[in-house]
């Protein structure tokens, strides 16, 4: 073994030097052939040229190295030379076969001590005696897991930046650095122990004699777990602190106690919650002040109403009469004083035949009773046909007449041949007030509250109430026939009104609104609305949204194509919403309320069944009170432009528009 | 020509005495500054200063070339592209004198139109109220003596009149009422022969809110033209009145009178309709805009938007600006020499102002009346204040001025009110005098 190794180390040493320095000069060129091949041949290989290299004669075996003359000679069989080798080769040599650094390195000046590896010697106690074990040559498992996460996330095409960024967030975390109680209260959830109040004098371990207990207050401070304050001469006689392992104990306590959620207390901005409305100059124009006054009337007024055109104003007064006034200049035309015409004789017998009872027609005031409860212009064009409710009729007048005089006496019945038979509560009655012409009187049982023209002004829904419950009935002028569309009464019936162009009917209870077909006689929908009681309807122009007022002062919006539950409440008064007006071609509605205000709304209605309707306060009026303290007020716009008629228990009547 | 009196201080300032106009100016004296647009506002304030020390001024205003201009005057050079050479006039002038006052009140009734008559050489006044009477007053050495009262119509018809016209040619009084009738009668007894506007048995009736009598001359009549409740301007021509206006009598007592060539454009009641020149109308209404129409072609020419309903309208007498009462209470001033009309809104009243009447002498005076019960005198150049106001007397607790007429001839302001009352304005001249 040890020859192998200087022969190959003698290769080693050779080759390098032979083939850099005489790889041109080569003289023998059979190549890296093993000599054994020419051993018994005559010469030993080629030259360059092909002409055979004859051996020299030598005799005998030689060792490899070998001295002659004084000379140390190495053979090379190749050759066939001997090389002269010089003392550094020697000493090369003689190292090369002691196993030492064969390049001298003591000489080259290397000084430390050289670290035998392997001493060739076979030592009694190996260093390890045990193999490597193969997993130290496989990768560990969490380098694989690490490699394997790599790779699918180079599959996965994601940015290895992001990787490397998550690295250099890890890396950015430092455990020394010294950190803040912010830092450690969002990390840790750090709980601050309470603070302790500063010691006083008596916790001095020497204090004041005035401090000190005596035996009784002692012995209830103990008692209470109190402090007692004792005096030691000097500082090493303090014992030790008696209640520390019991304040440890609840601080400990306390943490364990404490609660591991942090609960944050969300910061809200009130303005956000706010819903962002466009500013009321923007959805100009608005009545916003006042333009005029119609007035003074005899007595407080109970409801307003303007015809078609906007021209003439009716307003029903509480004594029975009506007055009507020219709108554009505030001209007085009439007063019709019903409560005269209908204490006639004629009314007198159908008084005993109506069916009112004798302690109904004594609870109420002679006074009262004759007190008009609304006014209602025919809603058609050119048409000045005027419904009064007046204790149990309704009277429709035709004021045409009054209005322009010198036309001839129409002789038919407002406009329409009758046909058929009249119905049985229909009395046709010739006034005596000579212009006023012809009068149809309506007979109820019971006393009537309102009425709504249909738009055609043929139909008007009359709503009846007493004592004991209320009833719709339905009335045509131009056959003059009267029918009750519901043959049970209905119960608690608020107000009714018909669709604008579509055969509906809607009728509003306490709690619910139910809405009719009255082609097909059924019910469609019937809507909740969750106030405590109705007080007022009013039906959008569109009929497909409906606005409801309620007892405790809201308004409850409804989209009849989204629900039959509300889009929207509002809340603007503090009393009952006794009227609820939209305006018949802008986009306004307007409401009153018992608190003596008025308040208008803008409200845009979208064909686009997406879109939600646009709600946005603009103004609140405020309505004088009189002297008796009541608030009766009627509202009513004007057709085409933005004038809101306001009606006051003052006996005037307000006009308010738009002063932008 | 007085000679302008001299300050060494104020150079660029040059006074000039001189009458602007014509003959109805004289007795104005207006007082004109000219000054170069370089002289800044201060010490453009300080000459007025001065100027007022001199002789006492009470209103003072500016005009750029004849347009009004009141404190910005760097921003108006902007806003009209003024050069800096121009030369900017500043007017000031004396305030008017404050007129005598008249009253008179006979009936209680709401006088809804005024307008003043002269027969040879006595004035009278009637009066058309709501209920369609006629009441007339004869107005000799500033005092107002009833004359008569009576129906405007035969048979009573209650309805509102709406104008009263009078042809002194052939002394008739012509009178207008809203249900749609014309009525030709005598101002001395009550014979009257009235025609109807509507069609007898139609379903839509015109209520008649506002009339032109529209004359060639003194006793013939071109055409008569009526503004509707529904925003239509009718029109009946000159063939089917001349039947009346000649004959004296017409066949028939009640007879139909045909209508035509209907204006159609505004969308509200026409409030008032007023003649700019033989073929051209103005007409204000309560959709908020004032039309101008040409009668031969029948069709709009242009139309202006004030932006709120318009209850009346008047013009100034050279035509150089209307005035249009707003039902807010407001008056709007349109300026008409400008290529676009330049608008002026002033808030006069607290409640709708119900009529408004311009100067037919002084081109820059007009009056407006509201249902604040107040009336105000307005000089057109300096609109900052009334020269004149004053609170109507209140007879009942809700009276207003409703009506408004300026006679050209005695120059006479009479203002009609919802209760019956009737004020006459009485201006003087000459009383202005620079010293």
């Amino acid at each position: 073994m040890e020859n192998v190794t200087t022969q190959n180390a003698l290769q080693l040493e050779e080759t390098p030097g032979d083939s850099s320095s005489s790889s041109d000069e080569e003289i023998n060129t059979i190549g890296n052939v093993p000599l054994d091949w020419y051993k018994d041949l005559s010469h030993i290989g080629y030259t360059r040229d092909g002409i055979k290299l004859f051996r020299r004669k030598r005799e005998g075996p030689h060792p490899p190295v070998y001295m002659k003359k004084g000379t140390y000679y190495i053979y090379d069989g190749k050759n066939d030379e001997e090389i002269a080798l010089s003392r550094k080769d020697l000493k090369r040599l003689v190292s090369i076969v002691r196993l030492q650094n064969p390049s001298g390195a003591t000489e080259s000046g290397f000084l430390g001590e050289e670290i035998v590896v392997w001493t060739g010697t076979p030592r009694v106690e190996p260093i390890v005696s045990v193999n490597e074990p193969k997993r130290s040559f496989l990768p560990s498992r969490h380098e694989a897991a690490q490699v394997v996460k790599l790779v699918r996330t180079i599959l996965r095409r994601n940015n290895l930046n992001q990787l490397k960024e998550q690295k250099s967030e890890r890396e950015d975390l430092s455990v020394w650095e010294k950190t803040s109680s912010d830092q450690v209260g969002r990390s840790h959830h750090y709980l601050p122990p309470p603070k302790i109040p500063l010691p006083g004098h008596e916790e001095s371990y020497r204090p004041p004699p005035e401090f000190l207990l005596n035996e009784e207050e002692k012995s209830k401070q103990r008692e209470n777990y109190g402090f007692v304050p004792e005096s030691y001469n000097f500082l090493r006689h303090v014992p030790l602190y008696a209640s520390l392992i019991r304040e440890h104990f609840e601080r400990c306590l306390e943490l364990y106690r404490a609660p591991r959620m942090r609960v944050r207390r969300t910061k809200i901005d009130p303005e956000t919650l706010v819903p962002k409305l466009p500013s009321p100059d923007s959805l100009r124009p608005f009545p916003d002040s006042q333009m005029a006054s119609f007035g003074p009337h005899t007595d407080g007024i109970k409801s307003i109403s303007l015809n078609s055109s906007g021209q003439w104003l009716a307003c029903a007064c509480h004594d029975g009469s009506v007055f009507i006034w020219e709108v554009a200049t505030g001209i007085f035309r009439t007063r019709i004083v019903f409560r005269e015409i209908l204490k006639n004789d004629l009314l007198a017998s159908l008084e005993l035949s109506s069916q009112a009872t004798a302690s109904e027609m004594e609870a109420s005031s002679q006074y009262d009773e004759w007190s008009i409860l609304h006014v209602a212009w025919s809603p058609k064009e050119n048409d000045f046909n005027l419904a009064v409710c007046i204790k149990y009729f309704v009277v429709v007048v035709n004021v045409a007449n009054i209005l322009y005089p010198g036309e001839p006496q129409d002789s038919q019945f407002f406009g329409y041949a009758v046909k058929g038979e009249p119905s049985p509560n229909w009395k046709d009655w010739k006034g005596e007030m000579g212009n006023l012409g012809r009068i149809a009187l309506i007979e109820h049982s019971r006393r009537v509250e309102h009425v709504h023209w249909h738009q055609k002004g043929d139909y008007f829904v009359a709503l009846t109430k007493n004592a004991f419950g209320s009833s719709v009935v339905v009335h045509q002028l131009s056959r003059r026939r009267t029918q009750s569309p519901f043959s049970k009464s209905a119960k608690g019936v608020v107000t009714a009104d018909f669709h604008p162009f579509k055969p509906l009917f809607f009728i509003a209870t306490k709690h619910y609104i139910r809405i009719y077909d009255l082609a097909k006689g059924q019910l469609v929908n019937k809507l909740v609305t969750g106030v405590s009681e109705i007080s007022t309807m009013s039906v959008h122009p569109s009929g497909n949204h409906l606005l409801i007022g309620s007892v405790e002062g809201q308004l409850v919006w409804f989209d009849l194509d989204l629900s039959s539950r509300p889009y929207k409440r509002i809340r603007d008064h503090n009393y009952r919403v006794s009227s609820i007006v939209f305006h018949p071609k802008l986009p306004l509605f307007a409401d009153s309320s018992d608190d003596e205000t008025v308040a208008v709304f803008h409200a845009t209605v979208y064909d686009d069944l997406l879109q939600n309707p646009l709600i946005v306060p603009l103004k609140i009026l405020k309505v004088l009170r009189n002297a008796k303290g009541t608030t009766l007020s009627s509202i009513c716009w004007h057709p085409r432009l933005p004038w809101l008629f306001v009606s006051g228990v003052d006996e005037y009547v307000r006009l308010y528009g738009d002063t932008s | 020509m007085e000679v302008a009196p001299t300050t060494e201080e104020l150079r660029s300032i040059r006074l000039v005495f001189e009458p602007k106009h014509s003959a109805t100016f004289e007795s104005l004296n207006n007082l004109e500054l000219f000054v170069p647009d370089t002289f800044g506002r201060k010490s453009l304030r300080k000459a007025i200063g001065q100027l007022a020390k001199e002789c006492p001024v009470d209103c003072l205003d500016f005009a750029i070339e004849g347009i009004l201009l009141r404190t910005t005057l760097g921003k108006f050079c902007d806003k009209y592209g003024k050069s800096r050479e121009n030369v900017l006039e500043v007017m000031c002038f004396q305030p008017e004198a404050e007129p005598k006052e008249v009253s008179s009140r006979t009936q209680s009734r709401w006088l809804s139109c005024l307008y003043c008559l002269h027969v040879s050489d006595s004035t009278k006044i009637v009066a058309g109220d709501a209920d369609g009477f006629l009441t007339c007053w004869n107005w000799s050495d500033s005092q107002i003596s009833t004359a008569w009262e009576r129906p405007a119509c035969k048979d009573s018809k209650q309805s509102t009149v709406v104008g009263v016209d009078w042809l002194p040619s052939q002394r008739k009084l012509i009178v207008c009422l809203q249900a749609g009738y014309l009525v030709f009668g005598n101002l001395e007894d009550s014979e009257n022969s009235s025609v109807r506007l509507n069609e007898p048995n139609g379903t839509k009736k015109n209520s008649i809110e506002s009339v032109l009598f529209l004359r060639t001359s003194d006793d013939t009549y071109d055409s008569v033209l009526l503004g509707t409740f529904e925003g239509s301007i009718l029109k009946i021509p000159k063939d089917e009145l001349e039947l009346y206006t000649y004959d004296g009598r017409p066949k028939k007592e009640l007879r139909n009178l045909n209508t035509e060539e209907t204006l159609l454009g505004h969308s509200q009641r026409v409030s008032s309709v007023i003649s700019l020149d033989i073929c051209f109308l103005l007409s204000s209404s309560w959709d908020g805009t004032l039309k101008i129409w040409d009668l031969n072609k029948c069709c709009m020419i242009s139309s202006v938007n004030v932006g709120r309903p318009i209850n009346s309208l008047t013009t100034s007498s050279n035509q150089d600006y209307f005035v249009a009462g707003n039902m807010d209470g407001s008056f709007t001033l349109l300026d008409s020499r400008q290529e676009k009309p330049a608008l002026r809104k002033k808030f006069a009243h607290s409640s709708a102002t119900t009529s408004v009447a311009c100067s037919s002498l002084k081109n820059h005076l007009f009056c407006t009346v509201g249902r604040d019960n107040k009336m105000k005198l307005w000089d057109s150049r300096a609109l900052s204040t009334p020269f004149y106001e004053r609170v109507g007397e209140r007879k009942q607790e809700h009276s207003y001025f409703t009506c408004l007429s300026w006679d050209n001839e005695r120059d006479l302001l009479l203002a009609g009110k919802n209760d019956g009352g009737l004020s006459c304005l009485l201006f003087e001249d000459g009383r202005m005098v620079l010293s």
